[in-house]
């Protein structure tokens, strides 16, 4: 897994590729209920303190071995929302959407960018600019009351940017009567007024085609942003991005509002055909007529609804234009192939933990993710299958009711924290599938999230370990009575986490510490329990999944900023100034914007933070795990399963590519 | 309407008088007893069917088992002391010191004597513990039941017209419910749990009993010594409840103990669907589903057989012995055939 | 009365019997705390108190109870039952897709039920008191006995699993193909055993009734081979029986596809259901309840009617 670091880390001194990126994913932190597949990753349970992903080299050791063709049987988990991608959401449908659509930029494993349908790209200009600037832009909105008496922006348009001074109430908590909005247009006359926070320029191939024969212009990429207008994802990119404008043909201009460390990320979002812009809302899919336009190496070649799902290869991918080879980036053998080598992929959805093990087990599906982790271990012992695995983009955690008493102390917390038996659970629960959280970074955002992460684990793990005596001192030194008697709760469809939250009651009510009672929800109900914001006055704890991006940040300021609360994930109305404060600084701070030594030491100081104050216990962290017949050469697993297939079967920037072999 | 005009009075007729008078004479046939009620009559018919009483065995057998798993507590006071099983239905094995070596889903053993579930807990322990959850939901579910439908099915059937008719219809909509479609749709409305699953079971369960009632009061209204009662004047409420009803009780009864075994499967099928009980509840339905994915695990694997047989087992012998019984009584009753009679599975 | 007037009294109640239906599955559907919305803002949790009044206002969400029960009462009399929320699909495209393969897997299981049951059911009382009569009971008390959906996973386990004897996974061929019906035969019998159980012992019953009439000492006094007196008289008098519970095991049926469809992965109406539920897909609940509320008064219909119909003396 290393095995891209040393070559890419010479190639990341210029401010051009930087540890950042997503491929496809957007850059969303979102409640990882996981219902229907339950358990991840498979490793060697040894009880061993590091879990070692298991990964076989996934490059073959030279290109002849390449076999070309072939038809690749995959078993998904379930059933994909929708195939418009501002419009869905949730794992299942990014997969699919992702054999379609592609952005100005892709991603590795370790998140470092690679210019994809941008030749090339460069940060060309950072100010040190702040919201309040944009006033003179703005114009002004009433602010109306909804059913629930929460202030709401009473207007159609997309909202950019909302004055910092303006709030939606007064200070007696009432709503007001306007409020001064930056709208679209506003923020685009601010933008090519100079009024920004960042510029960054793309320089896109020319004779890039989408499935429809239309080419690729600027004039795409700028018109993509439309549709991400008052959709389901608006908020994720309008909370940083300010405007984007063609400056010719094949010249794209993205404007950020502030300076942003995660902007070249952050901003590029997937290109749409002119045909299919302007659809619309969710009307982008083939139930309705519309199949997926897009610039991708895949046709669409047809979707049952709740049954399969089957892509073909297409023969005009811009790659065999270009010329991988041609790539700047690219350092690999030569005559790596110009685009995926598998001629169609066709896809069975099967929520049936057993009956996808089944499946695969019979060879009527070549791979399949998401198994249980005793299949897992199973597969990966037999002679005729492999396991591919990396650590998952997300962690388990536990959220205490740091507003109601006796949790509103430190101590308390800290408490709870070494009786959490880490290693046991992963042990026994996940069989080695995953990686005890010692620290809340997953592996995937080392890059800028911390500056030696052995370091990072030898400080932080005294202070996670399992220790009730040190759990006895902390009560006592606590202003409380004991047995302090709490509900921990999560969602009952995840077997795995409802294990695991057994397991900490138990240990916790061993001590005479504590009386801890478990209760689980259906997963529907749990999130409108949690996303309430009288959630945060019952002090009860919370367990849930969070799935981040590779930007380390977003496994802190979900969890954190008060900015996020009564949203995922700050349920409980965390607000500690020191860690908001890091937070910021870590990513929207002119120092950190091309300096990554800086950014990651910021991340390790506010690490060391984030674990003494203890709002939240962070669990584990499992692995994304593909397992696969023999058949199958060169698959690899990737830390965000909605990007597994299409990674897998063509990422040059890793010089990974998948090829069927079926008679060895 | 008056029950005194056109009252037919009989005269110089005492019943008490006769009932207590001396016998006018000593002769009694040999072997003759007092005619025997229907019940009585029944009752030694089913001592006598081999499998009804193997099945009342097994029922006891595992309401015993239920009852003295662990020490039962009433407001505090400790009204059942036994404890069975060596385990909390809740305990982690692999988290207690003694046993940390004991993991999930470890095989039989002599610590575990029927193995561990995926968490870690002893099988046995929850399975005996379990049984409460699901005996005592058939019963409660299937007594409330039959009440209500009883008195429903009376009331519709005896008073026949409009009222006959008015109730009869929101009868149909019930029927137009697969008993699974409504509980489903109850229980995601009221969140999983025990008393809402004794709740999403009562609401159509009471249906089958309502019709049965009413076709047999239907039959029964007709008779003479219904038509005798009123003439003497007795009142309608009386005429129903002291009359008709304990000769229409006979299918129900069938009906009832048949559906003890419906419900128990219900409870389980919806466990398994992931909405019924909480899944770390010690049911047998939630143990089974708990145990689900394990069935298929990849080559070469050691299936943990102990997880997913003995709870289905455990569902299965008494949904079992709960049909025996109901066989047994309507042999013993000569009940006729119930148009609406049971099957379980669903 | 006589046969068309029952047939037309009984087809007028069918429109306020689903009117019911519609009423008690929309009361208790909207009773359930969250709706659709907050299950897309669990995936999307950036979003804001402006935004999700934006998207709730598009599906009517902001409107009381019993207003959006009128909303969607008017369309649905038009054909039109709304939008599945989370992927924007009509939900007749829905129903539309999903009816045909529950219908098929409804049709085997019935069939598969009768298959079975007549057969033994005969045998059972011909030979009644006997061992295969015993025998015969006590497979038909195990069938009801099993939780269907431990006995789907059985099956797959053991004939598809250990046994290679069936596909795992259905056969991505058209519903009525070879393949495909050779992949429903282990769904179909996990359905059809309760029903076939039940079904058995109903025509153990009613032939071992009717074996004691006095017609059938008539009959075989009079001389005829014992074939003729069980197949042409007696069965034909048994089946009125089995049609009184053909509803009841329709229903039975109905319910069981919920189950078995998720176990097995078919693609029905029954599994589209629990994801409803799970969902909060109001629309999609309504329209499958009235679906099956439908097909049971159907079920319900065709039975009293073949039950007038076999035996003259009923007449309703």
């Amino acid at each position: 897994m290393g095995m891209q670091d040393a070559d890419a880390d010479s190639r990341v001194s210029s401010i051009r590729r930087r540890m950042l990126g997503a491929l496809g994913a957007a850059g969303i932190t979102t409640l990882a209920g996981c219902p229907g597949g339950s358990g991840n990753g498979t490793e060697e349970g040894s009880g061993e303190t590091q879990t070692q992903a298991q990964q076989q080299t996934a490059t073959p050791s030279a290109v002849d071995e390449i076999v070309e063709g072939g038809t690749l049987n995959v078993g998904l988990t379930s059933n994909p929302n929708s195939f418009d991608p501002p419009y869905s959401s949730g794992v299942p449908s990014t997969l699919v959407q992702n054999y379609f659509f592609e952005s100005m930029v892709a991603s590795d494993q370790q998140g470092n960018l690679y210019p994809w349908l941008a030749e090339s790209y460069e940060v060309a200009d950072v100010q040190e600019t702040d919201r309040t600037e944009y006033a003179d832009y703005m114009t002004t909105a009433p602010v109306t009351t909804n059913d629930d008496g929460v202030p709401i922006i009473d207007t159609p348009e997309q909202v950019v940017v909302q004055h910092p001074e303006d709030s939606l109430t007064d200070s007696a908590g009432n709503p007001v009567d306007e409020v001064r909005i930056l709208l679209r247009d506003g923020a685009f006359e601010a933008a090519t007024d100079g009024v920004f926070g960042m510029r960054l320029r793309y320089n896109l191939h020319e004779g890039v085609t989408f499935t429809n024969g239309e080419e690729l212009t600027a004039e795409n990429v700028v018109r993509s942003y439309d549709r991400v207008e008052n959709s389901q994802i608006s908020a994720q990119y309008f909370n940083t991005f300010l405007a984007a404008e063609a400056v010719d043909e094949y010249t794209v201009d993205l404007y950020a509002q502030v300076p942003d460390a995660e902007a070249e990320r952050a901003l590029p979002y997937y290109v749409f055909s002119t045909e299919q812009v302007d659809l619309d809302g969710g009307n982008l899919d083939p139930r309705q007529g519309n199949p997926p336009i897009g610039t991708g190496p895949w046709n669409f070649e047809s979707f049952e609804d709740g049954n399969s799902f089957v892509v073909s290869l297409r023969d005009d991918y811009y790659m065999e234009d270009v010329g991988v080879e041609n790539k700047e980036w690219y350092d690999g053998p030569e005559d790596f192939p110009n685009g995926p080598v598998i001629d169609e992929i066709t896809h069975r959805f099967i929520s049936e933990d057993a009956q996808r093990a089944a499946a695969l087990q019979e060879n009527e599906v070549d791979v399949a993710h998401g198994l249980t982790a005793s299949a897992q271990t199973n597969f990966q012992d037999s002679a005729d299958y492999q396991t591919k695995a990396v650590e998952t983009g997300g962690y388990l955690f536990m959220q205490y009711p740091v507003q109601v008493a006796p949790f509103d102390q430190q101590n308390v917390r800290r408490a709870v924290n070494h009786l959490i038996p880490r290693q046991r659970m992963t042990d026994n629960i996940e069989e080695g599938w995953s990686r005890p959280a010692w620290t809340p970074l997953p592996e995937l955002a080392y890059g800028a999230g911390t500056t030696d992460p052995e370091q990072l684990e030898e400080d932080l793990r005294p202070l996670n370990e399992f220790d009730p005596q040190r759990a006895n001192e902390l009560i006592s030194n606590a202003d409380v009575e004991t047995p302090i008697e709490v509900q921990i709760e999560t969602n009952s469809d995840n077997q795995n986490r409802v294990q695991k939250v057994q397991a900490i009651a138990q240990a916790m009510n061993q001590t005479d510490l504590f009386d801890a009672t478990v209760e689980t929800f259906e997963f529907g109900d749990f999130v409108g329990r949690l996303l309430d914001p009288s959630y945060a006055e019952r002090g009860n704890i919370a367990v849930i999944g969070l799935s981040g991006t590779f930007n380390p940040g977003s496994f802190v300021d979900a969890t954190h900023d008060i900015e996020n609360f009564a949203q995922c994930c700050n349920f409980q109305m965390v607000d500690f100034e020191p860690i908001n404060e890091g937070i910021d600084e870590a990513r929207f701070d002119i120092d950190v914007v091309g300096n990554q030594q800086e950014r990651a030491s910021r991340y390790d100081q506010l690490w060391r933070q984030v674990v003494e104050t203890s709002a939240n216990s962070y669990l584990d962290i499992d692995l994304t795990v593909g397992a696969h017949s023999n058949d199958i050469k060169g698959f690899d697993a990737y830390p965000f399963p909605e990007g597994m297939y299409s990674y897998a079967t063509y990422a040059p920037q890793s010089q990974q590519i998948t090829y069927i072999d079926r008679e060895s | 309407m008056s029950t005194q005009r056109g009252r037919i009075r009989i005269t110089g007729f005492d019943p008490t008088r006769v009932d207590e008078r001396d016998p006018l004479s000593e002769w009694v046939e040999d072997g003759e007893t007092e005619p025997e009620s229907r019940w009585r009559r029944a009752w030694r018919r089913f001592r006598r069917n081999r499998s009804a009483m193997l099945g009342v065995a097994v029922v006891a057998l595992l309401t015993l088992l239920a009852v003295f798993a662990r020490p039962v507590e009433l407001f505090g006071v400790t009204v059942q002391p036994i404890a069975l099983t060596p385990f909390e239905p809740d305990t982690i094995l692999y988290l207690t010191p003694e046993y940390a070596n004991i993991g999930p889903y470890s095989p039989p053993s002599g610590t575990a004597l029927l193995g561990t579930d995926g968490t870690g807990r002893d099988i046995l322990s929850r399975l005996l513990y379990g049984g409460r959850y699901s005996l005592s939901i058939g019963f409660i579910v299937v007594f409330i039941t039959a009440v209500i439908g009883i008195v429903y099915g009376s009331v519709s059937g005896y008073y026949g017209g409009l009222v006959d008719e008015v109730m009869m219809r929101v009868l149909d909509v019930i029927f137009a419910f697969p008993g699974l479609v409504l509980a489903l749709v109850v229980v995601a409305t009221l969140g999983g749990g025990y008393w809402q699953l004794v709740l999403a079971f009562t609401v159509f369960g009471w249906a089958g009993y309502a019709r049965l009632i009413r076709g047999e009061i239907l039959q029964v209204k007709q008779n003479e010594y219904v038509m005798a009662a009123r003439a003497l004047g007795a009142r309608d409420r009386k005429v129903i409840f002291r009359h008709i009803v304990p000769n229409a009780l006979a299918p129900v009864v069938v009906q009832a103990s048949l559906s003890i075994g419906t419900v128990v499967i219900g409870v389980a099928a919806l466990g398994f669907l992931g909405v019924g009980l909480d899944p770390t509840t010690a049911e047998w339905g939630t143990m089974l589903n708990a145990a689900r994915s394990t069935l298929i695990q990849g080559p070469g694997a050691t299936l943990p057989w102990w997880a997913t047989v003995f709870p289905g087992v455990a569902i299965f012998l008494f949904v079992m012995a709960m049909n025996l019984i109901g066989d047994g009584i309507n042999d013993a009753l000569d009940a006729q055939d119930t148009t609406v009679t049971q099957g379980g599975g669903a | 009365m006589s046969l068309r007037r029952f047939i037309a009294r009984r087809l007028l109640s069918v429109v306020p019997i689903l009117v019911g239906v519609s009423l008690v599955t929309f009361g208790l559907a909207n009773l359930a705390p969250g709706d659709a919305i907050d299950l897309l803002v669990s995936f999307n949790p950036n979003i804001s108190p402006t935004e999700i009044a934006q998207i709730k206002a598009r599906y009517n969400l902001d409107e009381p109870v019993w207003s959006r029960y009128f909303i969607w009462l008017t369309s649905a009399v038009q054909g039109d039952f709304g939008v599945v929320i989370s992927s924007n699909q009509p939900v007749s495209n829905v129903i539309v897709s999903r009816l045909p393969p529950t219908v098929l897997l409804g049709f085997l299981g019935w069939l598969i039920a009768l298959v079975i049951a007549i057969p033994a059911g005969i045998y059972a009382a011909v030979n009644k008191d006997q061992l295969g009569d015993d025998a015969s009971r006590f497979l038909a008390l195990s069938g009801i006995s099993i939780p269907n959906f431990w006995l789907g996973l059985m099956l797959i386990l053991i004939f598809a699993v250990w046994l290679n004897l069936f596909p795992v996974l259905s056969p991505q061929k058209p519903l009525l193909s070879p393949s495909m019906l050779w992949f429903l035969l282990l769904p179909g019998v996990t359905i059809g055993t309760a029903a076939s159980a039940t079904l058995m012992r109903i025509m153990r019953s009613s032939m071992a009734e009717e074996l004691n009439k006095e017609y059938v000492t008539a009959a075989r006094a009079k001389g005829l081979p014992e074939r003729t007196v069980i197949l042409k008289h007696v069965l034909r008098n048994s089946l009125i029986s089995v049609t009184t519970v053909a509803a009841f095991l329709t229903a039975n049926i109905l319910a069981g596809s919920v189950v078995v469809e998720t176990v097995f992965g078919w693609p029905g109406l029954g599994r589209e259901l629990v994801r409803a539920v799970v969902g909060r897909e109001i629309n999609l609940i309504m329209a499958i309840t009235l679906f099956t509320g439908l097909a049971l008064i159907i079920a319900n219909l065709l039975a009293d009617i073949a039950y007038a119909v076999l035996d003259p003396r009923i007449r309703y």
